[in-house]
């Protein structure tokens, strides 16, 4: 029997948790609920599951999706203050991109390549496991990132054009 | 072909830059979490196989040398922590948590048995099982004592019976139905008290009647 180690649950929190807060706030308002809901449904497991990252993934999923919905049927006046936003990202030092436009531009990707970027990019995990969490084939899942990289680019580029030329007016 | 290439390693430089964003959770409470996941997994959901976390490795805080060499004997030893507290769990608690459910089922078990024995023992209506037929009380109330009048008319043969009553041990009203059951109703000639009831019944009277009937008696016995 795989019995989890505390030592194993905290490693897992260390290094996944904050991927998986954002990978739970492309469906859901308060994605650190789900995630902690995600864990303590991990620790009480008496088997381990085998791929311990994947089984966390797939339940944050379900779960931000059945608090998205949940949500959603509750009122359809705090859809403003989900396109209100918190931010996704730590302000951004010295990098080339800014961590406000680029959430801003990812908001406005469609969900499956948001949810093939956030995976991949943050959450480290392979095509294949995306594909299984999400039930598409490995291609659309390939697909969705490409097609995702390129629209967020195309949309960060248009936006650093549309502040250059603000500031130079 | 060149121009995809470079645009292999655009797109790739821009994932990197992308991926160098890191990002955020506040609002994640660990240790709280974790002392859920600790309470949880001490009420007996995992069962042989539960998990002990140190309260103190979760902690930002700093912990005392007494307090952490606690910690490591529980851990070593596969202690449970309290959740409350932060000490071992003492034998006392879990056995008084054993012993809850089971005392609780024998004091509900009782109370039962004797609301049982109450119930058997109680005093209820007074039945007696005559011959295979019950045999109820009957008040006596004028109507009985036309029947009796009427079972005795019977069975002293000056109706019109065909056979003497027997002499079995069942009530004479038993007897006056079977009669009538086996002979038909026109087989039972009602004694005269009976008749004289039944000729009697008129319609109920009024005050002021029974008020005239009673000063026209009076005045009778008067006079």
């Amino acid at each position: 029997m795989n019995i989890l180690s505390p030592e194993a649950v905290t490693r897992l929190w260390d290094e996944h948790s904050t991927p998986l807060v954002l990978y739970a706030r492309q469906w859901c308002d308060g994605p650190e609920d789900v995630v902690q809901e995600a864990f303590l449904l991990l620790v009480r497991q008496v088997v381990a599951p085998d791929n311990c990252v994947g089984w966390l993934y797939r339940v944050v999923r379900n779960r931000a999706i059945n608090a998205a919905r949940s949500r959603g049927r509750r009122a359809r006046r705090e859809t403003a203050a989900a396109e209100r936003g918190e931010p996704w990202f730590e302000p951004s030092e010295g990098d080339r991109l800014d961590a406000a436009v680029a959430a801003d531009a990812m908001r406005h990707l469609p969900i499956e390549q948001r949810e093939a970027i956030v995976a991949r990019l943050w959450g480290g995990l392979s095509f294949e496991e995306i594909a299984q969490l999400s039930g598409d084939s490995l291609s659309k899942v390939y697909r969705n990132y490409q097609r995702g990289l390129v629209a967020l680019r195309e949309r960060l580029e248009r936006s650093c054009l549309t502040t250059k030329t603000k500031t130079k007016t | 072909m060149f121009d995809n290439e470079n645009q292999d390693e655009d797109l790739k430089a821009f994932e990197a830059s992308l991926g160098s964003l890191r990002p955020r959770a506040d609002g994640l409470d660990r240790r709280w979490r974790f002392l859920l996941a600790q309470e949880a997994a001490l009420n007996g959901n995992l069962g042989d196989s539960r998990l002990c976390f140190s309260i103190t490795s979760l902690d930002d805080e700093p912990v005392s040398p007494e307090d952490q060499a606690e910690t490591d004997v529980m851990l070593k030893h596969n202690l449970p922590i309290c959740v409350r507290c932060g000490g071992a769990v003492s034998n006392a608690h879990n056995s008084k948590r054993r012993w809850a459910w089971p005392t609780a089922f024998s004091g509900m078990t009782a109370v039962a048995a004797a609301l049982l024995v109450a119930l058997v023992v109680r005093s209820g209506p007074q039945t007696a099982m005559t011959g295979g037929k019950p045999s109820i009380a009957i008040p006596s109330t004028s109507v009985a004592e036309n029947q009796a009048d009427s079972v005795s008319w019977l069975a002293s043969g000056n109706g019109l019976l065909r056979r003497p009553i027997s002499n079995s041990p069942e009530s004479p009203y038993l007897n006056l139905r079977d009669q009538v059951l086996r002979y038909g109703v026109d087989s039972w000639n009602p004694p005269v008290s009976v008749v004289a009831t039944a000729k009697i019944a008129e319609p109920p009277l009024s005050y002021r009647e029974q008020l005239d009937r009673l000063l026209r008696q009076e005045a009778i016995h008067g006079s």
